[in-house]
């Protein structure tokens, strides 16, 4: 119980992290959350296969939805880079985040689909 | 996000996820992130996945 109030507390503070809300901040939490959530449900999948054998479809499936969202994760770095060095622009970095939201939510409602199925 | 989801989610942060919660949340505490810190939050948002690809090819 002491163990699950420690991750509720984790996840509720990611959805209102307190602090000045620059916009450089707001979307470093933005990254935050989304890539905790996508980052978990990665990780119960990874351990659901090594019980579950999968179809040919759903693992070209989720290996497709996976990388996407690494290199979404990955372009967004590069952005981040490039506007913290001087040579990108906040709006590039915005355009980033957008990609990384969407990447993460096929990502968590495909593995939701496939461990949940008729959910 | 549909309860299944944030169940599923749960229950592998529970079982693996309990120092890795807290450190992400300090680290999104910070006012001001720099370079650094946009680097460990990206490492940490894409550790998982990555693993995911390099054991399932």
């Amino acid at each position: 119980m002491k163990k699950l109030f420690a991750i509720l507390f984790a996840f509720v503070a990611l959805s209102f992290a307190p602090g000045c809300k620059s916009p450089e901040r707001t979307a470093f939490v933005a990254v935050g959350s989304v890539g905790t959530t996508a980052n978990a449900a990665i990780g119960a999948y990874s351990e659901w296969i090594k019980t579950h054998p999968q179809t040919a479809d759903e693992k070209a499936a989720v290996h497709q939805a996976v990388q996407a969202y690494v290199n979404a994760m990955e372009a967004s770095r590069a952005a981040v880079t490039a506007y913290k060095s001087g040579t990108g622009t906040k709006d590039t970095v915005d355009l980033t985040l957008d990609a990384i939201s969407a990447a993460s939510a096929n990502v968590v409602a495909l593995i939701t689909s496939i461990l949940q199925p008729g959910q | 996000m549909d309860p299944v989801t944030i169940s599923l989610i749960l229950q592998f942060a529970l079982k693996y996820g309990i120092p890795a919660a807290r450190s992400i949340v300090e680290l999104l505490q910070k006012p001001n992130p720099t370079l650094d810190d946009w680097n460990k939050a990206f490492d940490s948002a894409e550790d998982n996945a990555k693993k995911f690809l390099a054991e399932n090819p």
